[in-house]
C-alpha cells in the first residue's frame, strides 16, 4: 500500500494526510426512503404551533426528508443501491474484491452489517466485508479506506454509506427529528489512474456533542434515565463546524496542489442551508460550485449527504464529463475529513426512490 | 444610533419579537442585558439570518455573520447588545 505523508513538522496542523494515484470511482447511486414527509404537515404531531414551525422552517430551510416505513434498515437501501450499479453495469458480483459499510444504523450490534450485503449481493465468499461506524464524516473516512485498499492491489472496491438515521430520533422530538431523512448510497472503485488527496481529523473531546446515549455498552449517571436517541449540542456542532471546516477545506486544497479556481464542485455534508451558506462566504466560493439544498428536500442523509448530493443535483454532469471535486464530510465524533478526487464519466443516475 | 446599529435592531426585533415579545423592552430597561442566555440557539440562528439579508438590502453585498465565537460562552457577541452592535462593525468594517 502506497501511503504518502506530509513531513511530520506539519503533522499537528494537518492531521492525516495521505495521496492515491490509481482508485477511481466508476459509479455512484443513492436510494432515499421512499415516503416524503413534507416539514409543515408533520408540524402538528411534533406538538408545534404553526408560527413555530413557520419559525423552524424559515431559519433552517426545512422542506421535505425522505424515510423509509416500517422496518426497512441502512442496509436494504445499500442493497437497492449496490444492486443497481452491479445490474446496470452487468458488472459479475464476484468481481467485488471488497465490501465496506459506512454506518451508524446497523442491522445489528454485531456482526457487522457488510456480511449481511456481501451476501443478499451475492459477492464472492472471498470478498472481505467489513463495518466502519461514523457519521456525517463517514462518506470521506469510508472512501479513504476504500481507496487504500485499491491502491494496495485490489481490483475493484464496493462501498456503501448511509443511515436510517429517521428511526435515530424521537418522532415527535421537534428539536431533531425534523433534520433527519435515510438513505443509503453505493460508490463503486476500481483499480485505474487518478490522483488524489486525503486529509482526515478526530477530536473526541467533542463525543457527546452529538451522541446515542446508553446505546453500547458504556453506563454513566449523567445518561441515566435519557433514551437511546440521537442527543444534539447544536451550538457546539455550530461552532466545531465554522471553525474546522473553511480552514480544512482550504488545507485540503494546499496538499492538493490546487486553487479554488481548478475545482468544478465542493461538495460537504448537508447538515442545514445556513451553515453551508456560512462555510460558503467564509471561503468565497460560488454558488454554482457549491450545492446545498439537499437537506432541504431529502433531509440529513448523514454519511450518505455527500454521494446523495451528487445524486440529487449533479448527476447529469458526473454522467456526461470529467470533474474536479472538493469532497468534505464532518459531525459525531467529533470527526471531520475532506478529499480532492477526480472523476470521468461515471454511471451516476439521478436520486432513486426505494421500491415499494 | 447609528445607521448599522438601527439596522441590526430592527433585524433583531423581526427576528425574536414572536418568541420573545417582551425582549425589546428588557433591552431597553438593562442595556447589559445578557442576550447569549436569554436566546434559544434557534433564535440566534433566525437573529443572524435576518441580520445578513437586512445588511445585503440597506448596504449591498452579503456580510457573513456566523464564525465560532457565535455559541461561545465566554466570546459570543451575543453576550450584550454593545458586543453584537461592535461586532457587526468589525465584520462590516472587514468586509
Amino acid at each position: 500500500m502506497t501511503i504518502t505523508s506530509k513531513p511530520l513538522v506539519e503533522r499537528n496542523m494537518c492531521g492525516a494526510n495521505f495521496k492515491f494515484s490509481k482508485p477511481e470511482i466508476k459509479a455512484i447511486v443513492t436510494t432515499v426512503g421512499r415516503r416524503a414527509i413534507s416539514f409543515m404537515e408533520s408540524a402538528e404531531s411534533m406538538g408545534l404551533s404553526e408560527k413555530e414551525a413557520l419559525r423552524l422552517a424559515k431559519t433552517l430551510s426545512l422542506n421535505t426528508r425522505h424515510v423509509v416505513s416500517g422496518n426497512q434498515t441502512t442496509t436494504d437501501l445499500c442493497f437497492e443501491s449496490a444492486m443497481n450499479i452491479l445490474a446496470t453495469l452487468n458488472l459479475d458480483a464476484k468481481s467485488v474484491d471488497a465490501l465496506i459499510m459506512v454506518t451508524q444504523s446497523p442491522d445489528y450490534a454485531s456482526p457487522s452489517s457488510a456480511n449481511n450485503l456481501q451476501h443478499r449481493l451475492g459477492l464472492s465468499e472471498r470478498c472481505m466485508a467489513f463495518d466502519m461506524r461514523l457519521g456525517c464524516s463517514g462518506f470521506v473516512y469510508g472512501l479513504s479506506v476504500a481507496y487504500s485498499l485499491v491502491e494496495s492491489g485490489l481490483e475493484r472496491v464496493l462501498l456503501c454509506v448511509g443511515d436510517v438515521a429517521s428511526r435515530l430520533v424521537k418522532a415527535d422530538d421537534h428539536s431533531i427529528a425534523p433534520i433527519m431523512g435515510d438513505a443509503g448510497s453505493a460508490i463503486l472503485i476500481d483499480s485505474g489512474k487518478k490522483d488524489s488527496f486525503f486529509q482526515l481529523y478526530s477530536d473526541g473531546s467533542g463525543e457527546r456533542a452529538l451522541y446515542i446515549p446508553n446505546s453500547g455498552v458504556r453506563y454513566n449517571e449523567f445518561d441515566k434515565d435519557l433514551p437511546c436517541y440521537i442527543k444534539m449540542d447544536g451550538a457546539q456542532v455550530f461552532n466545531f463546524t465554522l471553525q474546522r471546516v473553511p480552514s480544512m477545506l482550504s488545507e485540503v486544497l494546499t496538499f492538493s496542489n490546487f486553487t479554488k479556481d481548478d475545482i468544478d464542485y465542493f461538495i460537504l455534508h448537508q447538515p442545514n442551508k445556513y451553515i453551508l451558506n456560512s462555510i460558503q462566504k467564509i471561503c468565497e466560493i460560488p454558488d454554482i460550485k457549491f450545492p446545498k439544498d439537499t437537506q432541504s428536500i431529502y433531509g440529513n442523509q448523514n454519511s450518505a449527504s455527500i454521494p446523495g448530493t451528487i445524486s440529487g443535483f449533479l448527476s447529469h454532469v458526473f454522467e456526461r464529463r470529467q470533474i474536479r471535486s472538493i469532497f468534505a464530510g464532518f459531525g459525531i465524533g467529533l470527526s471531520w475529513g475532506a478529499c480532492m478526487i477526480q472523476t470521468d464519466k461515471i454511471y451516476c443516475p439521478p436520486t432513486v426512490l426505494q421500491k415499494e | 444610533m447609528s445607521e448599522i446599529e438601527q439596522y441590526l435592531k430592527e433585524a433583531f426585533l423581526a427576528a425574536t419579537s414572536d418568541q420573545y415579545p417582551d425582549l425589546h423592552m428588557k433591552m431597553d430597561m438593562h442595556p447589559i442585558i445578557n442576550l447569549f442566555d436569554l436566546l434559544d440557539s434557534l433564535s440566534i440562528v433566525a437573529v443572524l439570518i435576518e441580520t445578513e439579508n437586512l445588511l445585503q438590502i440597506k448596504l449591498g453585498g452579503h456580510i457573513s455573520l456566523a464564525d465560532e465565537t457565535i455559541f461561545d460562552a465566554s466570546k459570543s457577541p451575543f453576550l450584550t447588545w454593545s458586543a453584537w452592535v461592535s461586532y457587526v462593525n468589525e465584520k462590516y468594517d472587514h468586509h
